[in-house]
C-alpha cells in the first residue's frame, strides 16, 4: 500500500472537512456565547436536583448536571446534536468510499491501474477517517475559542473528550455507508438505506430518553446516538470501552464493505 | 405539452414520497403508542415547578399545560425534536428541481424541448409540493392508525394543525433550496449551504429558545423552525400570518429562482 | 434546395470569464445554413463547435451578436424553434434509471403527439437496431447514441443539430445513420452536423465550415475541401528496400515526408498514384495502405493554398 489514494483523497478532499468544520465549530463557539450568559441556569441548580431522575429522563434530561455545569450545556446542546448533523457528513464521506466514482464510471479507470481494490477502497476509508478528525479538531477549537473570548469557566478536559465521542460515531456511519454502497451500488439507494439507519438510531435513542422505564431503554442500546453524545463524560460514567467497541464495530462494518468490493462485478 | 413535466416528475417521485411517508409515519405511530408509559398528570404538576428557560429548553415554553397532555407531548417531542429530519425531504426535492440534472449533464436535453425554463422550474416545484403534501398525509395517518388500534385518546383534530403547518415550511425549505441550486448550480456545494442554513436555523432556534434574556433571543426570527412552534400551534391553532408569510417567501423564492435560471447559461 | 437560410447567425461571439481570466471561445462567427442542405461544422477538438451549438439551442448566450433559426431570434423564440429541431448533445447524459422507452414517452409528452412520435421513435431505434426497453445505465456508448439519435429524430424536426452524431457507432450503423441524413434532405429538411472527423461528413454533407481557435475559417462545398490531392502512403515490402529504390523515392517529384524503417516505408504523395507505382515495382509489396489526410492537414492544405493563391 503506497499512500497515493490517501493523498490523492486529503487533497481532494480537505476543503469540505474546513467547510463542516467550521460550520460546526461556529455552532459550538455559539453555544458557548450563550452559556457564559446564561448564569441563570446555575440558580436552579438546587430546584432541578429535588426532581426524581425518572422524570428528568421524560422531559430528556438524564442528569441536573447536563443543565447546570457550562460543559454540560454544551455538550447536551452541541455534541447531542452535533452527532445528528455530522451523520450528514459521515453519509457524504461514506458515498465517496466508492459509491460515487462507480455510479459516475469513473472506477473503470481507478480499477484498471496497478492497485488492488482492497488498496483503492481501504486507502479512501483511510483517508476519510483522518479528514473526520479535522472535522472534529475543529468542532473543539471553536469552542474553546469562546471560552477564552467569553472568559467562561469549564473543564476543557470534558468538554473535548465528550465532543471526541461523536468521531466514532462518524466512522460508524461511514463505515455503515460505504458497505451499503458496495452491495448496493446505486447512490440513491445507498442514501436512502443509511439515512434510514441514522433516523431509527435518532428514534430508537429518543424513545428510550422518553421512556426510560420501558422496553425501549433497553431498544436504546443498539442506537450510537446513545453512545456518542457526552453526556457519559459529563457525568464521570465515561468508559472507553464504548467508544472503543463502536470503531471495532465501524472497522467490522468497513472490513465488510471492503470483501464485497473485492468480490463483485463493477459497473454493472 | 403544458402538465407533461409535472405528471412525469410525480411519476419518478412516488415511491420516495411513500418511503419517506412510510417511514415518518411509523414514528409518528410508534409515538403515540408510547404515549400510555408516562404519567401525564405527575408531569405536569412537575413542570409547574420548573423555572421558565428550562422549559423553554425542552421545548415546552410557556405551553405547560399542553405537554402534560397526550396531544402536548406527541406534539412537542415529535414534531419539536424531529424537525430537523422532516427537513430533509424538501432539500433532497429541491435539488432535484435544477441541481441534480444541470450536475448529471441532462439539463441540456430537457431544454432542447419545447417548453420555457421558467415552467420546467414551476411544474418539477408543484409536482414535488403536492408529494410533501403526500408525506405529511401519511405522517397524519400514521398518528391515527396508533390512535385506532390502541387505547390512546387524542384530539386528532389539534393534532392535525401541528401536521398541516409542516407544508408552508417544507415548502419554503423546497424552494430555498431550489434557489441556492439555481445560483450555484454545484450539487455538492448547493448542498453545503443548505445543510449550514438548515442546521443553523435549528440551533438558533433550540439554543436559542434556552437564551432567554442574552444575545440569541432576539435573533431566533432568523430561523424559519421558529415558524413551526408544535406546542404554540396546538395551544392556538394554525397562525394565519405565518402561513401567509412562509407562502409569500417561497413565492418571492421561486420569482428569484426563475429569474436566476431564465437569466444563466446551463452547464458551465 | 431552398435559399433561405434556415440558420442565420450574425458576428457571434462568447467569451468565458473566469476571474481575471478571459477565454474567447467564439469570435465573431457570421453563418448561413440553407434549407434542405446537410451542413458539416468542423472544427479540431475546442475550437468553439459545442459552443456555438449550446447558442443556437438557448443553453449558453453569446456576449456578443445574434442568431435566428427559422427567421425567429433563439433566444426570444426559443421554445417555438425548439418544437421545430431535434437536438443530440456531443456528450448524451440521460436519465440512467429509466428504459428508453420512459425517456421517449416523457420527451413525446412534452412535444404533445405522444403516439405518433413513440410510433417513429420505435421506427427509428428498429433501423438502427436498438432495444429500447432497456435501462440507459444498461447501454453501451454506441446504443446510447443510437437512443439519442431517436430522441433527436423522433418528432420528424425540420431542422437536426446534430453534435458528433456517429461518434460510439459501428460502420454498419453509420452507413445507416447516412442513409437516413439523405432521406431527411430529400424530405427537404435541413441537418446541421458538428464533427471533428472529416470521413463523418465527408460521405454526406453538402457544405463545410471550419471552425479553429473559435473563428470560421471556411465555408466550402466538400468537393472543394477534399480536393487536397495528397494521401499518405505506407507500403510494407518483404524484403529490406535497397538503397536504390529509398534514393529513388526521396528525389521523385510530388512525394515528400519519406521516412524509411526497415521494411516499410511512408510518404506523402501529392497527386496520381502511377509514378509511384511505377517506382516501386521492382520490389516484393507485401501490403501497401492509403490513409486520408487528416482534417488539420486538410486545413493547413486548403488555408496555405488559398494563401498561395492570393498572394
Amino acid at each position: 500500500m503506497n499512500g497515493v489514494i490517501v493523498q490523492d483523497t486529503l487533497r481532494t478532499n480537505w476543503k469540505q472537512t474546513v467547510y463542516w468544520g467550521f460550520g460546526m465549530g461556529i455552532l459550538g463557539l455559539y453555544l458557548v456565547a450563550i452559556a457564559s450568559s446564561s448564569e441563570i441556569m446555575a440558580s436552579y441548580g438546587p430546584l432541578l436536583e429535588s426532581l426524581p431522575p425518572a422524570m428528568l429522563n421524560v422531559i430528556g434530561i438524564s442528569d441536573v448536571r447536563m443543565f447546570t455545569t457550562t460543559e454540560g450545556m454544551i455538550s447536551s446542546g452541541f455534541v447531542t446534536y452535533a452527532m445528528l448533523m455530522l451523520s450528514v457528513y459521515a453519509v457524504t464521506i461514506g458515498l465517496n468510499i466508492t459509491t460515487n466514482e462507480e455510479e459516475d464510471g469513473i472506477l473503470d479507470i481507478v480499477l484498471s491501474l496497478p492497485i488492488t481494490r482492497t488498496q483503492v477502497i481501504t486507502e479512501k476509508l483511510i483517508a476519510f477517517a483522518l479528514l473526520s478528525l479535522g472535522v472534529i479538531a475543529l468542532c473543539i477549537i471553536f469552542p474553546l475559542i469562546g471560552v477564552a473570548i467569553f472568559n467562561v469557566e469549564v473543564n476543557i478536559g470534558k468538554v473535548i473528550l465528550s465532543i471526541l465521542t461523536v468521531y466514532p460515531g462518524i466512522l460508524l456511519i461511514m463505515g455503515v455507508t460505504s458497505l451499503i454502497g458496495t452491495v448496493a451500488r446505486r447512490r440513491l439507494t445507498t442514501i436512502g438505506l443509511s439515512a434510514g439507519f441514522i433516523m431509527a438510531s435518532y428514534f430508537i435513542n429518543f424513545l428510550g430518553n422518553a421512556a426510560s422505564e420501558s422496553f425501549a431503554a433497553t431498544l436504546q442500546q443498539f442506537s450510537f446516538f446513545y453512545y456518542t453524545n457526552g453526556e457519559t463524560v459529563i457525568l464521570d460514567t465515561f468508559n472507553p470501552l464504548t467508544s472503543i467497541v463502536l470503531i471495532i464495530v465501524a472497522s467490522i462494518f468497513a472490513g465488510l464493505s471492503v470483501m464485497m468490493f473485492n468480490r463483485r462485478d463493477i459497473g454493472l | 405539452m403544458r402538465g407533461s413535466i409535472f405528471i412525469e416528475t410525480l411519476k419518478q417521485t412516488w415511491k420516495q414520497m411513500l418511503y419517506w411517508g412510510l417511514g415518518l409515519a411509523s414514528m409518528g405511530l410508534l409515538i403515540v403508542l408510547m404515549v400510555p408509559v408516562f404519567d401525564m398528570q405527575q408531569m405536569s404538576e412537575l413542570l409547574k415547578n420548573l423555572p421558565p428557560i428550562m422549559l423553554a429548553m425542552i421545548g415546552v415554553g410557556k405551553d405547560l399545560d399542553l405537554f402534560a397532555t397526550a396531544e402536548g407531548f406527541v406534539a412537542i417531542g415529535f414534531f419539536g425534536k424531529f424537525a430537523l429530519i422532516f427537513a430533509v425531504y424538501p432539500v433532497v426535492m429541491g435539488m432535484r428541481i435544477t441541481a441534480n440534472d444541470e450536475d448529471d449533464g441532462i439539463m441540456d436535453m430537457v431544454l432542447s424541448l419545447p417548453v420555457q425554463r421558467a415552467w420546467v422550474i414551476l411544474e418539477r416545484f408543484a409536482a414535488y409540493t403536492v408529494t410533501i403534501i403526500g408525506v405529511v398525509a401519511m405522517i397524519y395517518i400514521g398518528m391515527s392508525v396508533g390512535v385506532a388500534f390502541s387505547s390512546v385518546e387524542l384530539n386528532m383534530p389539534a393534532l392535525a394543525a401541528v401536521i398541516i403547518m409542516l407544508i408552508p415550511v417544507l415548502t419554503f425549505v423546497m424552494a430555498f433550496t431550489m434557489l441556492t441550486a439555481t445560483i450555484v448550480r454545484r450539487r455538492q456545494v448547493a448542498f453545503g449551504i443548505i445543510t449550514a442554513f438548515v442546521v443553523a436555523s435549528f440551533m438558533i432556534q433550540t439554543v436559542g429558545a434556552m437564551a432567554e434574556g442574552t444575545f440569541a433571543e432576539p435573533i431566533g426570527w432568523i430561523s424559519f423552525f421558529t415558524y413551526y412552534n408544535a406546542g404554540h400551534i396546538l395551544a392556538n391553532g394554525l397562525t394565519a400570518t405565518h402561513i401567509v408569510s412562509l407562502l409569500a417567501l417561497s413565492l418571492v423564492l421561486i420569482g428569484l429562482s426563475i429569474q436566476r435560471f431564465e437569466q444563466r447559461n446551463i452547464g458551465i | 434546395m431552398g435559399t433561405t437560410p434556415i440558420i442565420q447567425t450574425k458576428a457571434l461571439s462568447m467569451v468565458y470569464k473566469s476571474g481575471k481570466t478571459e477565454t474567447k471561445a467564439l469570435h465573431n462567427l457570421s453563418l448561413n445554413v440553407n434549407q434542405g442542405e446537410i451542413f458539416g461544422y468542423l472544427g479540431p477538438n475546442g475550437a468553439g463547435k459545442t459552443t456555438t451549438i449550446r447558442m443556437l439551442l438557448d443553453l449558453i448566450r453569446p456576449t456578443n451578436g445574434s442568431a435566428q433559426i427559422f427567421g425567429l431570434d433563439i433566444r426570444n423564440n426559443s421554445v417555438e424553434i425548439h418544437k421545430r429541431i431535434g437536438f443530440l448533445p456531443g456528450e448524451l447524459n440521460l436519465w440512467k434509471n429509466r428504459t428508453g422507452n420512459q425517456i421517449v414517452h416523457y420527451l413525446a409528452s412534452v412535444r404533445g403527439d405522444v403516439q405518433g412520435i413513440t410510433t417513429r421513435a420505435n421506427q427509428i431505434a428498429d433501423r438502427l437496431k436498438l432495444d429500447l426497453t432497456k435501462k440507459v445505465r444498461d447501454y453501451s456508448s454506441g446504443n446510447k447514441r443510437k437512443l439519442g439519435l431517436a430522441i433527436a429524430m423522433m418528432h420528424n424536426p425540420d431542422l437536426l443539430i446534430l453534435d458528433e452524431p456517429t461518434s460510439g457507432l459501428d460502420p454498419l450503423m453509420q452507413q445507416t445513420f447516412n442513409q437516413m441524413m439523405q432521406e431527411y434532405r430529400a424530405q427537404g429538411k435541413t441537418v446541421f452536423l458538428s464533427s471533428h472527423v472529416l470521413s463523418e461528413v465527408q460521405t454526406i454533407c453538402d457544405r463545410v465550415a471550419i471552425i479553429r481557435d473559435g473563428e470560421l475559417k471556411a465555408v466550402e462545398t466538400i468537393e472543394k475541401l477534399t480536393h487536397v490531392e495528397f494521401h499518405w502512403v505506407k507500403i510494407n515490402f518483404r524484403d529490406a528496400i535497397p538503397s536504390s529504390l529509398q534514393n529513388r523515392l526521396i528525389s521523385m517529384d510530388h512525394i515528400s515526408n519519406v521516412e524509411m524503417n526497415g521494411q516499410s516505408v511512408r510518404l506523402q504523395l501529392f497527386g496520381d498514384f502511377d509514378p509511384l507505382m511505377r517506382a516501386i515495382s521492382d520490389g516484393y509489396v507485401e501490403d501497401l495502405h492509403i490513409e486520408d489526410p487528416s482534417l488539420e492537414e486538410i486545413f493547413l492544405a486548403f488555408y496555405d493554398g488559398e494563401k498561395e493563391q492570393s498572394s
